[in-house]
């Protein structure tokens, strides 16, 4: 049981606010990702969470107690939580086994029970017998999950992770992925994740909050958020975004029509208020965009391009392509071939195509 | 063993007359208590005595041993220039944490000073009764427990030519060959004060162009003596150059006739002491006849009048005192201190 | 495999009350107060007269009498003589042992540092010896030779000797600077065509030469305070410098606290004067990456020439490190110091003398061994307060509480000693006449090395390790004590050894503060040099350097292991 609630907290640097008035619902047992660009106030909210600072604005609460306000601020050790820092912080002078019994040992268990839980966490991580090495005899992925274990032993209702994985080379940090979110999955802990990384955001989480600026810029699930960015920031961070200036011809429910500078018109989803005559961008995902050598028999929805280069992304082709002033990125599968030069057209589904504010 | 020798009435008169007029201002000593001196029982409750002293530390630990033996009482000693040893006093009484049980130093100066600032207390004690009236304060407070007599001191090897008068020491040939001794908090200051008042700024003057090396203490002085660095000095400690040329260093030593300046040391009891009845009894046996026989085994002509000078030393009535008058020096001491350094420079505490 | 049965978390409490950072942390604050703020108060306050009574007679009786004023010219001139002359030794030196192949290179930066750690008062007492115009050793060769002799009672001997102190400074500066140039520039600089000395005066020189200019001034600031040498070589010669004209003025009796402590805050603006260019200086023409990452550069094969430049370097060296041990072992040996080393003139007596008759040279080891060790320990702990206050948390006034920190470099030790007396002389708080003042000056003197040290160390050391603790469920305590301070203890004995041997050897403070009772090593080797008595000075001295070099070792070893230890935590925090 730990539901975290953040109401309008804040904190100011030399007089500059990092973070300006974040609202946060962690419900029990969620995988939460803070994600945005460095300087966004993600790590300066997991701090807070820590109690590692005092808030200058608001409150943090956890399961109805308060941890955090600017009077009063429980200390990191009675916050009931654990935390995993980006450089791991194992302790240079104690052996893995003492890292993780650690925390039992500030709890008082008894040696027994000690090792118990020490070699059972250290089984659970997958590091059976690495009690007694020392943790620089460890690799950077060994390392990482001793950690883990260090955090886990003491049974947190709340983990916090401080971009754990961004040490890790991409084949390691693919697999911790999976195995974070399995730990998180079979311990029902509050997973509080910081990081810059949407993939691994998407990858793990069950919401993510996409932080700019110190502010809360969306939260809500990984696909919403991929599928339904609520503003031109959201859509450009959560991966390669075409965007393009448009006006609001008609709109319709949750769908509209616009028209873009060179005259083509797309139906697109629309999620916030919006009268025609309204500026707006139109956002269109590389893989969400068919290249087709002729124009497509329907009117709308497509525009013209010339091609401008490819890139082998592995899977799928990526190319370049001019249309007007704009350049844009649409991917196709490697099968296909258009040369540079070559005209084309580019066309979405109505479904695919987000009209932003 | 007795070691007394009654020196004549002479001496004594011509000691008191020189002194008279110098070391005590106003009336002579009070008809004195009957004497019963220390409490022995209460001194060895004490167990210590804390003591100050500008004295020679091969004479203290002289004095001491036979004393800490009989009374197996312990002495420590602080050990410095009259100066240091009163600035020392001086500042503990300001801080309140006077640690001396007694104290002892070559300057009556001094004495005057801790007097008037009421440091001292009034001790009558039955050693002090053979000390001419003239050597003691009217009003107890300290009593004179040797004299020093400033000599002329040279290497007997290189020393061209010999001198025998404080004029001898200002002759060109004795360029860059001169030693002289004065601490940087003005210890020596007053010997040369009572060598210009008895012959002159001048003669002072005429040393200075010689660029006489000055040494801290006579004791280092000797040594550039003996050494050869310098090849005379002038206002060295009589017992200082006794001793260079009792242990057969190339040196030599001499009273000179025209006169010879004479520093009064005394010794008296802080009245804040820690140990008081330690300090009084170790004072009786400082001031007693074994005491400054002692002093006298270690070159210090004693203020008692029935203790024999050092060995072939002169008796002091053969010599000429020259005695300055201390209540001048005490009073005009930071003008003798700027006199003395717009002549030799360098520091002299003024 | 199920999912894990986990008890929910300690129940959250409140924050406790008692709050042990607080306090230990505050305590800090007021021993960083109570030692340097409040004397400094005094000084100042001092200066007017107070509180005897209060006027500008100390300031003008400074500023007008030719006692007071000649010492001031005198204090300038020692700096910069000292300045230049400790820069002819240390600079070939420094370029040598950092560029070039020049043979001895290990043994010429040991006996730098051994120059370096010897009380300077000793290496004067051992240039009596060596140069007392007629007996000494050198001069008496020179006689024999037919050739003059070098006074050594002079101001260039003064400022022979101290140089042969300070030109560490600008050495080690000098040495760390070339180290930290990257060689890149260097080579890029030779591929251009440039030959090896068109590539010094050109690109080597200019970059080091916030190094030379600073390590130059610095040396010129250190040699101003030192007390000892001005005392015993300059009283002697007629010439006064600041802190023994300072010395004078309040040993005389009546002491003049008043005069003393203007011309206190006269070498006081001198010192900051010094240290104020030596910042503003290297601060702004710096070019030198810090942490020495890049390419090393080749060093200059010297052929032929390895081992006679080696040798004539190691002249200077000789002159201030070896040469005055080595005398004042011979003259502790001897019967009489003057006469020739034979067979029949060998005694131990003056140890004898030295550790047990002479009751102040005992006492005065001793003390000097509680107070160093008290001193270097109390100072390691307020320096890791400051460190922490200004690296952990962000404390309001902890800027102000850094300035009081390093505050004490700008009080040469007689400056200290006057502000100390002042203020521990009279209620409310009485230490004069006990062995707590000297503690406080010894600590004083020490907090900016202390603090330096423990900032180092702590740098070195991830604050998430201790947060880590934390979050784990360690309070405040456990997480210094289980954490930090064994992450950090290598440093901090290091640091603790750095203070422990100048406080060992302390004179300028000392001199001024010690009664009776409670003499140091330093005081006794003065006293018993101003009575004459050079072989137990010798054979004291002797003791002295013996422990020096104890804890030097000891230094040395640990600072290898100290960069290993460094090694695996940055690797692994």
């Amino acid at each position: 049981m730990a539901r975290i609630d953040i109401t309008g907290l804040g904190k100011d640097f030399a007089g500059i606010a990092a973070l300006q008035a974040l609202d946060l619902v962690i419900e029990d047992g969620q995988f939460v990702t803070l994600l945005g660009p460095s300087g966004c106030g993600k790590t300066t909210t997991l701090r807070l969470l820590a109690g590692f600072m005092t808030p200058d604005r608001g409150r943090i609460t956890v399961d109805g107690a308060t941890l955090s306000t600017p009077q009063d601020c429980v200390v990191p050790e009675r916050r009931g939580m654990a935390m995993v820092f980006q450089t791991y912080a194992l302790w240079p002078h104690m052996s893995v086994f003492d890292n993780v019994a650690f925390g039992l040992s500030m709890q008082r268990v008894a040696a027994a029970e000690t090792r118990r839980r020490v070699e059972e966490m250290l089984a659970i991580v997958g590091l059976e017998g690495a009690g007694p090495r020392s943790p620089s005899a460890l690799s950077g992925g060994q390392q990482q999950r001793v950690a883990l274990a260090r955090s886990l032993v003491i049974r947190p209702g709340i983990l916090l992770l401080d971009e754990p994985l961004s040490n890790l080379d991409a084949k390691l940090r693919e697999r911790m992925r999976r195995e974070l979110k399995d730990l998180q999955q079979r311990t029902g802990i509050t997973f509080v994740y910081v990081t810059h990384d949407q993939g691994e955001a998407l990858a793990m989480s069950d919401r993510i909050a996409v932080m700019q600026g110190g502010t809360l810029q969306q939260y809500g699930p990984p696909l919403d958020i991929y599928e339904r960015p609520a503003n031109r920031f959201v859509a450009d961070f959560m991966g390669a975004a075409n965007l393009l200036e448009a006006r609001v011809e008609q709109v319709q429910g949750d769908q509209c029509q616009v028209l873009l500078a060179d005259g083509a018109r797309f139906t697109a989803g629309l999620h916030h208020a919006a009268q025609p005559g309204d500026r707006v961008t139109l956002m269109l995902r590389p893989e969400d965009l068919a290249i087709l050598p002729a124009a497509p028999a329907a009117a709308g929805n497509s525009l013209c391009a010339t091609v401008l280069d490819s890139t082998l992304l592995g899977s799928v082709l990526e190319y370049r392509l001019q249309a007007g002033p704009v350049v844009l990125r649409a991917q196709a599968p490697r099968g296909t071939s258009f040369a540079a030069g070559a005209t084309v057209w580019l066309a979405a589904a109505p479904n695919r195509c987000i009209a932003l504010a | 063993m007795q070691r007394t020798r009654i020196t004549t009435p002479i001496t004594r008169r011509r000691l008191g007359g020189l002194i008279a007029a110098a070391a005590v201002a106003g009336g002579g000593w009070r008809p004195a208590r009957a004497a019963t001196g220390a409490d022995v029982a209460k001194a060895k409750a004490e167990g210590k005595v804390m003591l100050y002293t500008s004295l020679d530390t091969k004479i203290v630990d002289a004095v001491i041993k036979p004393f800490t033996a009989q009374y197996g009482i312990k002495v420590e000693y602080y050990r410095g220039g009259s100066a240091d040893v009163t600035a020392k006093l001086l500042a503990e009484a300001d801080a309140g944490q006077v640690r001396a049980d007694i104290v002892d130093a070559s300057d009556i100066g001094a004495f005057l000073a801790m007097k008037q600032r009421k440091l001292l207390r009034a001790y009558d004690s039955p050693a002090t009764a053979t000390v001419a009236a003239n050597l003691k304060d009217p009003d107890g407070m300290w009593v004179a427990d040797r004299l020093t007599q400033a000599v002329i001191q040279w290497n007997t090897a290189n020393a061209v030519p010999t001198p025998a008068h404080w004029e001898d020491l200002a002759d060109p040939r004795f360029m860059g060959k001169l030693a002289f001794f004065s601490s940087s908090n003005g210890d020596g200051a007053p010997r040369l004060y009572t060598l210009a008042t008895a012959f002159g700024w001048k003669l002072l003057e005429r040393y200075a162009a010689l660029k006489p090396l000055r040494l801290t203490s006579p004791q280092v002085m000797t040594q550039i003596i003996e050494s050869g660095e310098r090849s005379a000095g002038f206002l060295t400690n009589d017992n200082i150059a006794w001793r260079s040329k009792l242990q057969g260093k190339a040196t030599d030593y001499c009273f000179p006739a025209e006169g010879v300046p004479t520093e009064l040391g005394a010794v008296g009891l802080p009245a804040a002491a820690p140990h008081p009845n330690a300090g009084a009894l170790f004072y009786d046996w400082w001031m007693g006849a074994a005491g400054q026989a002692l002093l006298a085994d270690g070159g210090k002509y004693s203020s008692r009048a029935d203790v024999a000078p050092p060995k072939g030393n002169p008796p002091l009535s053969s010599l000429k005192l020259i005695v300055p008058d201390n209540q001048k020096l005490f009073t005009q001491r930071a003008d003798i201190l700027d006199r003395l350094t717009s002549i030799f420079g360098g520091e002299w505490g003024g | 495999m199920g999912r894990l049965i986990l008890t929910p978390a300690a129940p959250i409490a409140r924050r406790a009350r008692l709050n042990p950072q607080r306090l230990v942390l505050g305590l800090g604050v007021a021993a960083l107060l109570l030692f340097v703020a409040y004397p400094l108060l005094w000084l100042v306050l001092g200066a007017f007269g107070l509180p005897r009574g209060f006027g500008l007679a100390g300031f003008t009786r400074s500023f007008t009498r030719a006692a007071n004023v000649m010492p001031m010219v005198n204090t300038v001139v020692l700096a910069l003589g000292v300045g230049v002359c400790s820069l002819l030794i240390a600079v070939p030196l420094a370029f040598a042992t950092a560029r070039t192949d020049v043979a001895l290179r290990r043994v010429l930066n040991a006996l730098a540092g051994l120059a370096y750690v010897l009380p300077p008062y000793l290496t004067a007492v051992a240039y009596i010896i060596l140069l007392g115009p007629n007996a000494g050793h050198i001069n008496r060769a020179l006689a024999w030779a037919g050739l003059p002799g070098f006074n050594i009672f002079t101001g260039y001997g003064v400022v022979f000797v101290i140089s042969l102190h300070v030109f560490a400074i600008p050495y080690f500066l000098i040495s760390e600077a070339l180290a930290s140039v990257d060689g890149a520039m260097e080579e890029a600089a030779r591929m251009l065509g440039g030959s090896r000395w068109a590539v010094l005066r050109r690109v080597t020189l200019p970059l080091v030469a916030p190094a030379i200019t600073g390590g130059g001034l610095l040396a010129g600031v250190a040699s101003m305070a030192l007390f000892g040498p001005q005392a015993i070589l300059g009283l002697p010669a007629q010439l006064v410098y600041l802190p023994t004209r300072i010395f004078g003025a309040i040993s005389s009796y009546p002491p003049r606290y008043a005069e003393a402590s203007a011309m206190s805050l006269v070498l006081v603006v001198l010192t900051v004067a010094g240290l104020a260019a030596q910042r503003l200086y290297l601060g702004r023409r710096s070019y030198v990456t810090v942490g020495g990452k890049g390419v090393r550069p080749a060093r200059w094969a010297l052929g032929a020439w390895r081992w006679p430049l080696g040798l004539l370097l190691l002249l200077p060296l000789l002159l201030a490190a070896v040469a005055p041990v080595a005398v004042l072992a011979l003259a502790a040996v001897s019967k009489v110091w003057t006469q020739a080393p034979t067979l029949d003139n060998l005694t131990l007596a003056h140890f004898q003398a030295a550790l047990f008759d002479n009751q102040t040279a005992v006492r005065g080891l001793l003390n000097s061994l509680k107070l160093a060790t008290a001193a270097a320990t109390v100072a390691v702990l307020i320096g890791v307060t400051v460190a922490y206050l200004d690296l952990r948390t962000r404390l309001r006034g902890r800027t102000a509480l850094d300035f009081l920190a390093i505050l004490p470099l700008g009080l040469p030790g007689t400056v200290l000693a006057v502000a100390l007396l002042q203020a521990f002389i009279h209620p409310p708080l009485v230490l004069y006449g006990t062995i707590w003042i000297l503690l406080v000056a010894y600590i004083a003197r020490a907090i900016p090395l202390a603090a330096r040290s423990a900032n180092v160390a702590l740098r070195q050391v991830d604050a998430s390790l201790e947060e880590a603790a934390r979050i784990t469920g360690a309070g405040w305590v456990a997480s210094i004590r289980r954490i930090l301070l064994p992450l950090i203890r290598p440093s901090l004995l290091l640091g603790w050894l750095l203070v422990f041997i100048p406080s060992l050897s302390e004179l300028s403070s000392t001199i001024l503060l010690y009664s009776s009772g409670t003499e140091t090593i330093s005081v006794a080797i003065y006293r018993l040099n101003d009575l004459g008595q050079l072989e137990v000075v010798a054979a004291l001295s002797v003791v002295l350097i013996g422990i020096i070099l104890v804890a030097l070792l000891l230094l040395q070893a640990l600072s290898a292991r100290s960069r290993t230890s460094v090694g695996t935590a940055s690797a692994t925090g």
